[in-house]
């Protein structure tokens, strides 16, 4: 698993942005505790954790709220501790999108241009906001546009500037679910065609999964793994990462997904399998979770895919599971 | 940044300084001193001026500005919160009715007085109408008393009663009266068992928030009391023009701000800060 | 109608209807409490007498320079406490608001007494306009501090984010946001401040006579239609401000 801790530089990309070993120290706990990470050049990378896990407190870091107490970041070779917020490269879509009320959606991209002191920003304005699909709303009061609409007026103003690094702190986390999928699909078209390094910020592992080139899992300040979404998944490196990216049954040691353990009221023969008791059946649509007690206490669930089958309370059943299939985790 | 925000502060620091703090400390130390031939506060320093308050001639007058004071607050409480459950209730209207019991406190607190000797009076409205229907043939005393005061009072310091009952009603989950009745209670119960216990917040800050104002009243007792039912206030005027006896007029001021004082805190010990 | 509506319509009419008698018996012909027709005789008077005009043009001067001061000072101190707390500013605020009238009344006398002694200066309009700037301060921190506290801090950061340094943040963003309740926080003060009769008369001196000091002086005479014109008129010109505030907010 060491092949791809840190290791940004693996793909032959460039780095963007480094982090060498950050700390930051709040009066209770150490929310950042030695962080090193390594962002390649146009990667979509995604900070994952439960919240107080010391994500947020990257980002406010990076994009220049807060000061690291030890460590550095460095954007494309250069240093930017002590650098005020408007004098780094580096753009934010905030959580609440940050919009600002009194301003129309044309002005609330334009503010950052006009502070540079740019004249002849229409264009860039116009097509900022048509990339985002927002080119009939330009004039409208952020009051009076959707929760998405505000989301992509937030995603243009902080593109416009072209950064060299957009942070994204739980954009999608205001929207209701069923947007936030379709959202989620334009942003990776957006980053992939733009080709501007994301660093998105989310608790949510499946935003994380489907979104990310490269996602750094953490957990109270620390880095647990770093990898590609199939890495971290398939192959997490810590019980925290298994149980943070998705179920897992553990039998001692060993993990497997309840989608890959299998179920039936006899194992085929030549497979090593396990008693259980059902104890509940939950059925969900597309597939069934059931719930069963082994002889030792432990419950595992077992995803079924078809529907059609069902189990009664108390029926007896095996399960078993691919070897190849069982997470092995270090701790 | 630093520098940004002392510059924003510098001015109202200066104001609340020069302008409050040294005030009142030289009340306090006007307070500890002796009145002078003419006037004047001069030294020695004494106590002798916290001691007269309980000279049974003034603290006459404290007690009974206490006691018009909590009248004026239980009447202002009475009234209150009937009128809070009704704006709750009127869901359409809500911000209309509310903007009504602001009204007047909008105008000026001198006109409102006004049109209660306006009314009060013996030649005032009530008065003659009596007299022009024949009930009575010789005017009422209706003005210059302790009721004419508490009217007073009660007229000025309503909406300060209104307002934070109202937001505490507000904050109510509608959910609970639903549970309530669903639960068995009728109305009145509910009423009782739930809501006036939740709005105890509420009511105590109200309470403070009129009864604070009533105690200092100077204009209302000035003018609906006449010299008979003169309050704290008013003592602390007379001390200062009429009797020129700053030092004591100093003590008692403190006074009342000690009281004052005392009462935001236990309310603030008690629902915490946001409490007014 | 139900018990509780019998009981609001009784406190809407007891907040009411002394007001509203009080400005129709200003169109009253007769002096006394007795209704016997219409006239403007009252409002003739009060617009040519002297003594009202200069006591009025005073309490305009002195409500406009104390609200256009505590204004800004105020809106400033909100904005530096809501960065950073400064305990003992915003409780001394919180107590100059509580402070009974009378008593700021009296320490401001007894302040400006003692400066007095010290530099040669007198009281007049600029210790009216010092004292009504005082005690507006913590009007105008109370109803924009409210504002703020419902201000989403990452407005200012998406600023700074956007390229604007401290100031701009300030000036661009939070500002313009406030505006609503700056505006709401200067009519208080105005209003505070023009109808304050207890502090002003205090500090007041012989050029500085204002309008509710008259007014005072008048009710304490006896009955007089003329001080139920005024009344009449400040309740109208107040409630005209009130609605166009509004108007002007939701915009």
């Amino acid at each position: 698993m060491a092949i791809i801790f840190g290791e940004g530089n693996l793909l032959g990309m460039a780095t963007a942005l480094e982090l060498k070993a950050l700390v930051k120290q709040f009066p209770t706990a150490r929310v950042v505790d030695g962080i090193s990470l390594n962002i390649p050049k146009g990667c979509f990378y995604s900070l994952l954790g439960p919240s107080g896990c010391g994500k947020t407190t990257i980002f406010r870091m990076i994009a220049g709220f807060s000061e690291p107490d030890e460590g550095e970041i460095i954007l494309n070779g250069r240093r930017l501790n002590g650098l005020r917020p408007y004098e780094r490269p580096v753009t934010t879509v905030f959580q609440s999108y940050a919009l600002f009320p009194h301003l129309t959606a044309y002005e609330n991209v334009a503010f950052g241009l006009r502070r540079r002191g740019e004249t002849n920003f229409d264009k860039k304005v116009r097509d900022s906001l048509a990339m985002v699909g927002l080119a009939e709303k330009a004039e409208r009061f952020p009051a009076n546009l959707s929760g998405g609409e505000k989301q992509r007026t937030a995603l243009a103003r902080a593109l416009v500037l072209e950064p060299e690094l957009l942070l994204l702190d739980e954009p999608l986390s205001a929207l209701d679910p069923a947007l936030r999928k379709r959202v989620r699909l334009e942003l990776k078209q957006i980053q992939q065609r733009i080709g501007i390094t994301f660093v998105f910020i989310t608790h949510d592992q499946e935003e994380a999964l489907s979104l990310s080139d490269r996602i750094a899992v953490m957990n109270k300040g620390k880095i647990e793994q770093i990898g590609t979404p199939r890495e971290i998944y398939l192959q997490p490196a810590t019980r925290f990462v298994a149980g943070f990216l998705g179920a897992v049954n553990w039998i001692g040691p060993v993990g497997v997904r309840p989608e890959w353990t299998r179920i039936g009221r006899t194992a085929p023969g030549d497979v090593e399998s396990v008693a259980a008791t059902v104890e509940t059946a939950v059925f969900l649509g597309d597939s069934v979770h059931v719930h069963a007690k082994t002889a030792d206490g432990a419950v595992i669930t077992a995803q079924v895919h078809d529907s059609a089958v069902d189990y009664e309370n108390g029926e007896q059943v095996r399960l078993w599971w691919d070897k190849s299939d069982e997470l092995r985790v270090s701790q | 940044m630093k520098h940004l925000r002392a510059m924003f502060l510098a001015p109202s620091v200066f104001f609340t300084v020069v302008l409050f703090l040294i005030p009142l400390t030289i009340i306090v130390s006007y307070s500890l001193r002796t009145r002078g031939v003419y006037g004047g506060v001069v030294d020695p320093w004494t106590i002798e001026n916290y001691a007269r308050l309980f000279d049974p001639l003034y603290g006459m007058i404290m007690v009974r500005s206490v006691l018009m004071s909590l009248a004026a607050t239980a009447l202002c409480l009475l009234a209150g919160f009937p009128t809070a459950l009704f704006i709750v209730r009127n869901e359409k209207h809500k911000s209309l009715l509310l903007n009504l019991i602001m009204l007047p406190f909008w105008t000026s607190f001198l006109v409102r007085t006004y049109a209660w000797m306006f009314l009060l009076r013996d030649t005032g409205l009530i008065n003659s109408a009596l007299m022009a229907m024949g009930i009575i043939k010789e005017p009422l005393p209706l003005l210059y008393n302790e009721t004419a005061v508490i009217v007073g009072l009660v007229y000025g310091y309503l909406p300060f009663a209104v307002l934070p009952i109202f937001s505490n009603l507000e904050r109510l989950d509608k959910a609970l009266l639903e549970a309530a009745a669903d639960l068995g209670a009728k109305p009145w119960e509910a009423m009782f068992h739930v809501v006036l216990p939740l709005c105890a917040p509420g009511l105590r800050a109200a309470g403070v928030l009129v009864f604070i104002p009533c105690l200092g009243a100077y204009l209302t007792p000035d003018l609906l009391g006449g010299g008979k039912s003169i309050m704290i206030g008013n003592l602390i005027q007379n001390q200062f023009t009429t009797a020129r006896d700053w030092p004591f007029g100093s003590a008692i001021s403190l006074a009342l701000m000690a009281g004052v004082m005392a009462l935001l805190i236990v309310l603030i010990r008690r629902d915490g800060e946001e409490a007014l | 109608m139900r018990p509780l509506t019998w009981f609001a319509v009784g406190i809407y009419a007891f907040l009411h209807v002394p007001l509203l008698i009080l400005c129709a018996f200003s169109f009253n012909s007769s002096r006394f409490t007795i209704w016997e027709g219409f006239s403007l005789e009252w409002y003739r008077q009060m617009f040519t007498d002297a003594q009202l005009g200069e006591a009025a043009r005073n309490s305009l001067l002195i409500a406009a320079a104390s609200t256009v001061l505590a204004t800004v000072i105020g809106t400033l101190c909100s904005y530096g406490l809501w960065k950073k707390q400064a305990k003992w500013l915003s409780g001394s605020l919180y107590l100059s608001l509580v402070t009974p009238e009378i008593i700021s009344g009296i320490s401001l006398l007894a302040f400006f007494q003692w400066a007095f002694r010290h530099w040669q200066f007198q009281l007049g309009m600029h210790t009216v306009i010092l004292a009504h700037v005082a005690f507006s301060i913590s009007y105008v921190v109370l109803v924009v501090m409210a504002r703020l506290r419902t201000a989403e801090p990452a407005l200012e950061e998406a600023a700074l984010d956007l390229g604007a340094n401290e100031w701009q943040a300030f000036w661009l963003v939070t500002l313009p946001m406030l505006r609503p309740g700056i505006m709401a926080a200067a009519l208080l003060a105005f209003t505070v401040s023009f109808d304050d009769y207890v502090i002003t008369s205090l500090v007041a001196g012989v050029d500085s006579e204002t309008l509710p000091m008259v007014l005072y002086a008048m009710a304490r005479r006896g009955a007089n239609p003329v001080v139920s014109a005024i009344s009449a008129l400040i309740f109208v010109g107040f409630g005209a401000l009130i609605l166009i505030s509004e108007r002007l907010q939701k915009t």
